[in-house]
């Protein structure tokens, strides 16, 4: 049997004591300390049971008090009913004997008043008498046409006198009239007749001259922007008028064939009569028999009339002119008045106003019986100002006490109870009368001074109720920026108010969470001073801010999710683009944030359907008018591109890049050919090179001097350096805006239009640093006059290859469905991300994550702070996610639980104690060699802050996999010890 | 699976070693005494093996790694070797050389591979990894 020897090995020893020891210590410590907290929970409830018992028992001892204070009260009042019973007797008797007195007084009032009634109706009926015998002389007076006008020999005379002054007047007039007229006919003709030539020339050329009707009679294009304006609205109306007749045309069109068919019978029944067999048209024969006669019969009176009345006309004295002139004094008069202030003519006139319809008012109050005061004095004057007032304002009073003295006069109806009650009811009707004598003898003074203290009072309290806080105005003044925004900027506006209400909202939190601080540590040291009540006032300011500016926050975000979800509805119902029907809706005049309400959105729905009848109507079919606000999108979208703006600032550059060169080159050819008229210069390198005789290699040399060949080569270098390649690389540049043309391509195109350049500028430094700064538009990194060969080279530049590029992205342009995807998709991005990150910043998640995280640290999850936290943090994953509740805890547990085992502070550090080796020496195969000492060992320290381990779980983490052997080529064998393998 | 990772992280470490430098059968080795063998078959790399880990004490638990060719000891400790009757080679080639007996120079490969895994901390960092794998995959 063979003498094995010891095999060569190397050893790993893993020794977890060090590292279990703190552990178990930990897990321990947590248990002592779940043990701990569920007996301090015990003793909480415990404590809160006992809590309720006390206060069940203060609470039973409260009402034992407030019954007792009850019991007192109600004996007061008993004795005090008893003296006041006393009282009304004592009164009772007094009053009764004042009674009696009055009751003698009015019998001889009575008797007085019946002695003045009598000597009254004797001098009535002398004075009816008189009245009788002129009311005779009166019915003899002529009226007219049998009305109640009547019509003296005075009123005749008036009649004929003031028709001859007018018609003196009016015909003078009329002929003066006529004559302008006449005089002014042709000049207006012309006028009428040119408006119309540049009306009808301007429409048709304004698209190709820029010049509308408006700037061609030198008006400017005001009216003709507020028509283009007004264009959308015509169109809605019109719009709004097809869907009505669409939705009442049936009706309409059935009201529409029974009339029809009515005149049809009409017709008929006339063509019958007018027949031969109808007979009316005899008789209207015969009744136009005698017409040119008649009618010569009425010229003739007429023409006498007017005769007449000319004559008359003609004498006489001239009164009308008088009168003319005394009206054109009094117009004058009445034009500067007119002329003075505003608030003069509109006090005068309230003034006269409140005299004039208060008359009416005080003359109604006169027929209820209020009125107390006969108004005099003419419309402007103080004294009926005065008395309208004083009526006005003794009306409700008045009327109080009425209603006190009808009331008095109910109760002494009521019965005897020993008088008691007829006593009281006497005490009522005379408190009425005292205070009706006391409204009517009130001053005008003292009634303006209630007056003005009852509407300063009322002043206050308006602007109590209605006086807001500086956190609502904040927000009132954000939403205002939000409801100014157009429709393109409100979902920006929205997001930015949300953050800023955000932080606000924070910043209140935060000082109500200091100042409950602040009160609960003062009510445990038992302090109960001035500070602490104004703390808890500043407490109450502060969790209304809070609230403010949360409930904004919230309502910002309701606009933004609507003004999304809108403009989505409408772009899939009209088949356009987000961005179009955010232009749809500006044209109809919609604000997307302003349609909260359904009854909102309903009418915006129906405007914008109205718009796009209207379109239809006029001739837009409903693809063609989504294509128009596709183009809308498109505009709005290279807009937010800022391509416009990048162009300028590239045009700039190159401008300034050649304007040396181009100065100098201008100036020395103005020299050269100073006199001569130069002839404009086209902007393409055809024309430009094709006019030269220098070949090539002379250009060259050209640009290195400024002779006057020089200079002419110059000239045209820079025009097409600095004016044509920059035009075409903005036209390159808006496609690749629009996703017509991609990056390489757009280098390429570049570099295709410079490579002719390359040997013309071979010669001249300033000429290849024009050509390179030109280049850098396209790409930064070619620098170098050798850079810019190779890029060449390297990108397979050309002009023909320039030429299918831009061809190749001309088609795309055309396509705008493609175009306003491209656009559209970046906006629906933004949208989205827009509305993620508003979501995530306003949600506190972040925040409540680390504070729960935090609870979990301390050991204090499982406490009452550590359960609201958890719920916090629970609620803010639900908004912010709209998860439900269950997802949302999960989630948050999930969080949680990764943070566990991922915390920022945990310490991994190993130990290795000491490295192993094989030693011995010599030995033979299978007989020699000792096996080796002193192996490495490993001591593993691994610290994860937080984590209980029961001893089971530790012991399988300690140790190791099965027994297993991997072979060279990947694959597996159990591995048994002791055995050769 | 400390003390595996440990083995899992050092077996690798010496078939490359021995995998480094190779030359034809019956050829001499360019390998130069005290330097680690370089392979004609690859047998002796193959031949690494690791056993799964024992708990030898409480909380500590061993693993081992080694070859199990017969040449595997003698390679690393050095030895005298004898054939059967007799061995041959070529040295230089085309000129064979045979001998009954011969003394083998040490030309370690386990050593050298565990001071340097030992030393940059692959030995370290394995451990550690093997810990918190097992510590996660109880918890």
């Amino acid at each position: 049997m063979a003498d094995y020897l010891e095999p060569v090995l190397a050893t790993f020893i893993a020794d977890a004591n060090r590292y279990l020891g703190p552990v178990k210590d930990m897990r321990t410590a947590a248990l002592l300390a779940e043990k701990a907290n569920d007996a301090l929970m015990e003793s909480c409830v415990r404590l809160d049971d006992v809590l309720d018992d006390v206060s069940l028992s203060a609470g039973a001892a409260a009402r034992e008090m407030n019954d007792l204070r009850n019991a007192v009260g109600e004996a007061a009042l008993a004795d005090s009913r008893l003296v006041s019973e006393m009282n009304d007797l004592r009164t009772a008797v007094a009053e009764n004997t004042i009674a009696v007195n009055t009751l003698a007084g009015r019998v001889n009032d009575l008797r007085t008043s019946f002695i003045t009634a009598a000597a009254a109706a004797a001098a009535l009926g002398k004075a009816s008498d008189a009245a009788g015998g002129r009311a005779a002389v009166a019915g003899a007076g002529m009226r007219l046409f049998g009305t109640g006008i009547r019509l003296t020999g005075n009123a005749i005379h008036w009649l004929i006198a003031g028709t001859t002054e007018f018609l003196a007047v009016a015909i003078p007039a009329t002929v003066a009239a006529g004559a302008w007229a006449a005089a002014w006919a042709q000049g207006a003709q012309n006028v009428e007749q040119h408006m119309t030539a540049v009306y009808t020339a301007t429409e048709a050329t304004s698209k190709m001259f820029h010049v509308t009707a408006g700037q061609a009679v030198g008006l400017g294009d005001a009216l003709q922007k507020a028509q283009n304006a007004a264009n959308p609205n015509v169109y809605q109306a019109l719009g709004s008028a097809v869907l009505i007749i669409r939705e009442r045309f049936t009706g309409l069109a059935q009201v529409g064939v029974r009339v029809g068919r009515i005149f049809d019978g009409f017709a008929a029944k006339l063509v019958y009569d007018f027949s031969a067999a109808g007979g009316a048209g005899a008789k209207l024969t015969g009744l136009l028999s005698d017409a040119v006669p008649d009618l010569v019969m009425f010229g003739q009176i007429f023409g006498n009339i007017g005769h007449a009345l000319l004559n008359f006309a003609s004498d006489m004295p001239g009164l009308a002119e008088g009168l003319l002139l005394f009206l054109d004094a009094v117009s004058r008069v009445i034009l500067a008045i007119s002329k003075l202030p505003r608030y003069v003519i509109m006090g005068a006139m309230a003034f006269e106003e409140f005299n004039r319809w208060g008359g009416l008012a005080v003359t109604v109050l006169g027929k209820l019986g209020f009125s107390t005061t006969a108004l005099s004095g003419g419309f402007f004057s103080l004294e009926r100002a005065s008395g309208v007032f004083m009526n006005i304002f003794r009306a409700l009073p008045l009327a109080l006490a009425a209603g006190i003295q009808k009331l008095g006069d109910f109760i002494m109806t009521i019965g005897p109870f020993d008088g008691k009650i007829n006593a009281a009811g006497q005490s009522v009707l005379m408190f009425g009368q005292d205070l009706e004598e006391g409204i009517a003898g009130m001053s005008v003074g003292a009634a303006l001074g209630i007056t003005a203290v009852t509407a300063a009072m009322g002043f206050l309290i308006y602007k109590a109720v209605t006086a807001k806080t500086a956190a609502q105005d904040f927000a009132a003044s954000l939403q205002g920026i939000a409801n100014k925004a157009s429709n393109f900027q409100v979902l920006n506006v929205l997001a930015a108010n949300m953050g800023v209400l955000h932080e606000k909202a924070q910043a209140a939190q935060s000082s109500v969470s200091r100042l409950n601080g602040v009160l609960a540590a003062g009510h445990a040291a038992g302090q109960y001073s001035t500070n602490l009540r104004s703390v808890g006032a500043a407490l109450a300011m502060d969790t209304q801010t809070a609230n403010t500016f949360t409930a904004a926050q919230q309502s910002m975000d309701r606009q933004f999710v609507t003004v999304g979800r809108h403009a989505g509805d409408l772009a899939g119902t009209y088949h356009t683009t987000l961005l179009g029907a955010m232009a749809l809706a500006t044209t109809a005049g919609v604000k997307l944030n302003a349609t909260m309400s359904k009854q909102a959105w309903a009418m915006a729905q129906i405007k914008i359907a109205s718009l796009v009848q209207g379109y239809r109507s006029m001739g837009q079919p409903m693809g063609v008018v989504g294509s128009d606000m596709t183009a809308l999108a498109i505009q709005s979208g290279l807009a937010a591109t800022k391509v416009s703006a990048l162009n300028q600032a590239w045009d700039e550059f190159m401008q300034n890049l050649t304007g040396g060169t181009s100065g100098l080159a201008g100036f020395v050819t103005s020299m050269k050919n100073i006199g001569q008229v130069a002839g404009t210069t086209s902007n393409n390198l055809a024309t430009s090179t094709g006019s030269m005789t220098l070949s090539t290699k002379q250009f060259a040399d050209a640009l290195t001097h400024y002779t006057a060949r020089g200079a002419s080569a110059w000239t045209n270098f820079d025009q097409v350096v600095g004016s044509t390649i920059p035009q075409v690389t903005d036209w390159l540049r808006t496609a690749g805006a629009e996703g017509a043309i991609s990056g390489a391509k757009f280098t390429q195109a570049i570099l295709g239009m410079v490579r002719p350049l390359i040997p013309l500028a071979a010669k001249s430094k300033a000429a290849q640093a024009e050509i390179l700064g030109l280049v850098q538009q396209a790409d930064p990194a070619v620098k170098t006059w050798g850079q810019l060969s190779k890029a060449i080279k390297d990108a397979g530049a050309s002009t023909s290859q320039t030429g299918k590029d831009i061809n190749g992205a001309t088609i795309k342009m055309g396509n705008m469905a493609q175009v306003a995807q491209q656009l559209g998709n970046v906006l629906s991005a933004d949208l989205n991300n827009m509305m993620a990150e508003a979501r995530l910043k306003v949600s506190g998640v972040s925040q409540a994550l680390v504070t729960y995280d935090q609870k979990i640290r301390d050991g204090t999850s499982g406490t009452l702070s550590g359960h609201r936290a958890l719920q916090t943090l629970i609620k803010d994953i639900m908004w912010a996610t709209g998860d439900t509740y269950k997802q949302a805890a999960a989630l948050a547990k999930l969080q949680a639980q990764w943070n566990n085992w991922h915390p920022a502070t945990k310490t991994l550090t190993t130990d290795l104690v000491t490295s192993g080796s094989v030693p011995g020496s010599g030995g033979r195969h299978f007989t020699g060699g000792q096996p080796g000492t002193g192996n490495s060992v490993m001591i593993v320290h691994q610290h994860i802050a937080g984590s209980v381990l029961s001893d089971q779980q530790l012991a399988r983490a300690a140790q190791g996999a099965g027994l297993r052997k991997t072979r060279r080529n990947g694959s597996t064998m159990t591995y048994i010890p002791g055995r050769l393998h | 699976m400390a003390a595996n990772n440990m083995a899992d992280a050092f077996r690798p470490a010496v078939q490359s070693v021995l995998l480094a430098r190779s030359h034809a059968f019956s050829t001499q080795t360019p390998s130069q005494p005290g330097t680690p063998p370089a392979a004609i078959s690859g047998a002796l790399a193959g031949s690494m093996l690791n056993d799964a880990a024992i708990e030898i004490a409480p909380e500590t638990w061993r693993s081992r790694s080694g070859p199990t060719t017969r040449y595997g000891r003698i390679q690393e400790l050095g030895g005298w070797m004898s054939g059967h009757p007799e061995m041959h080679w070529m040295q230089p080639p085309g000129i064979w050389h045979h001998s009954t007996g011969h003394a083998l120079p040490p030309r370690p490969y386990l050593k050298p591979t565990l001071d340097l895994l030992a030393g940059d901390g692959t030995l370290t960092e394995a451990a550690a990894e093997g810990f918190g794998a097992a510590l996660r995959a109880v918890v």
